[in-house]
């Protein structure tokens, strides 16, 4: 664990949390909710702890945001119909994804579904980084197949298979390595940032792309 | 027994016949359920056939259905121990790969959902902005994957689901005192390692 707090060095520093985090979950006693206010209004670095745990929970119901959006949801209803109805050879698995993935397999991570196209888009993208914040509305989007809904294909089990010794091989873009291998951990900061762009301009072309059709 | 859950009210409504009072706590609990079980096998598509499954397990527990408590409590009881047994399988399956039910988990970017919440910050928000907002989510997903199962689960049910703290203990089979002291040590956690990880970043230099 990296984490900075140590429980047994600062178990004031605990109970604090304890109590803040009752606070956000609206789990206090009336009477404590009163007196930890009163002390929120007079203690700075409480109230600077209450935001960054009430940040998390923010962040978090962001991450909430991304789940399955209506139809999804309806299409599952329809696959899960059909199966209840009696038909037992039913798939539940997903109706509208090109190849229903084995269950417990990890998804490929955001990085690896896009590191494969990152060199050939990188003089591309060049272009992009040397832009101003605002966008020029002419500027085409990168390509889409590698950010979203890539199909899995037969690559995506080379993760079954995969050996110690590629996973310790911190070359980022060696040809040999399947995209699988990689994580964010072992991309560089520069990396992980042409990604955070890359995804990034992709979802302001698809929001541009519907708010124009 | 009278229930003042209309959940619990749907679903005996569906005991008695009512094929489309299920249809109705589906479309309520579907998205919410996916979600939560995402956060439990950090897969999305795994988490959606685990969803359809819990439901599968409430049609066949139609005739025998009696509400002793919330049914969201029951239902995501049946949910996470479906989750659990796959988490063990996935285990069983491929050791080194699977998502750890008890944290120090290597695939820290296995549940990323890929797109961005950016959304929510957008409005019509700097290319930077919007950069800042992925690198977050980013951050956070792979600090909430790291954390043990319990702690992800009840703070994800306090803080996004807003399940009281007594529903959680019953969905995670433990005692309240445990679900309060689960959530502050996940809340708490991830703030300082949000917080760690953002001063190591900038040490290093964006």
């Amino acid at each position: 664990m990296s984490g900075p707090r140590e429980p047994t060095q600062d178990p004031r520093g605990e109970a604090q949390d304890a109590l803040l985090s009752a606070y956000l979950d609206d789990a206090l006693e009336p009477s404590e909710r009163a007196a930890l206010e009163r002390r929120l209004a007079r203690e700075p670095e409480l109230a600077a702890r209450l935001a960054r745990l009430r940040a998390v929970d923010e962040g978090l119901r962001a991450l909430a945001a991304e789940g399955p959006d209506e139809a999804r949801v309806e299409a599952l209803r329809e696959a899960l119909e059909a199966r209840l109805a009696g038909d037992p050879s039913a798939d539940l698995a997903a109706p509208d994804r090109a190849a229903p993935t084995p269950s417990g397999r990890p998804r490929r991570p955001a990085a690896a579904r896009v590191v494969p196209m990152l060199v050939a888009a990188a003089a591309a993208l060049a272009l992009y980084l040397a832009l101003p914040v605002g966008r020029e509305g002419d500027v085409g989007p990168p390509e889409r197949s590698g950010l979203e809904d890539a199909p899995v294909g037969s690559e995506s089990f080379a993760v079954q298979e995969r050996s110690d010794a590629a996973r310790a091989n911190d070359a980022p873009f060696a040809e040999e390595l399947s995209s699988e291998e990689l994580s964010s951990e072992q991309l560089s900061s520069e990396e992980m940032a042409i990604i955070d762009r890359l995804e990034v301009l992709e979802y302001l072309a698809a929001r541009d792309e519907g708010g124009q059709g | 027994m009278q229930t003042s859950d209309p959940d619990a009210r749907l679903m005996l409504a569906f005991r008695d016949g009512d094929d489309a009072a299920l249809s109705t706590l589906y479309r309520r609990w579907a998205a919410p359920l996916v979600r939560f079980l995402e956060r439990i096998v950090r897969d999305r598509t795994t988490a959606e056939e685990l969803m359809q499954e819990t439901f599968v397990r409430v049609h066949g527990a139609r005739d025998r259905y009696e509400p002793q408590a919330r049914f969201s409590t029951w239902l995501y009881r049946i949910a996470r121990n479906l989750a659990l047994n796959e988490l063990d399988r996935a285990r069983n399956r491929a050791p080194h790969l699977a998502a750890d039910a008890t944290g120090a988990g290597e695939d820290r970017e296995a549940g990323d959902t890929g797109r961005p919440s950016l959304a929510l910050v957008d409005g019509g928000a700097s290319v930077d902005t919007l950069v800042d907002a992925r690198r977050e989510s980013r951050r956070l997903q792979a600090a909430l994957d790291s954390l043990p199962e319990r702690q992800r689960s009840a703070l994800w049910l306090a803080a996004v689901e807003g399940h009281a703290y007594e529903e959680i203990a019953t969905m995670l089979d433990t005692t309240t005192a445990s679900v309060k002291s689960l959530v502050h040590r996940a809340r708490s956690g991830l703030a300082d390692r949000i917080e760690a990880e953002a001063a190591r970043v900038g040490e290093a230099g964006r």
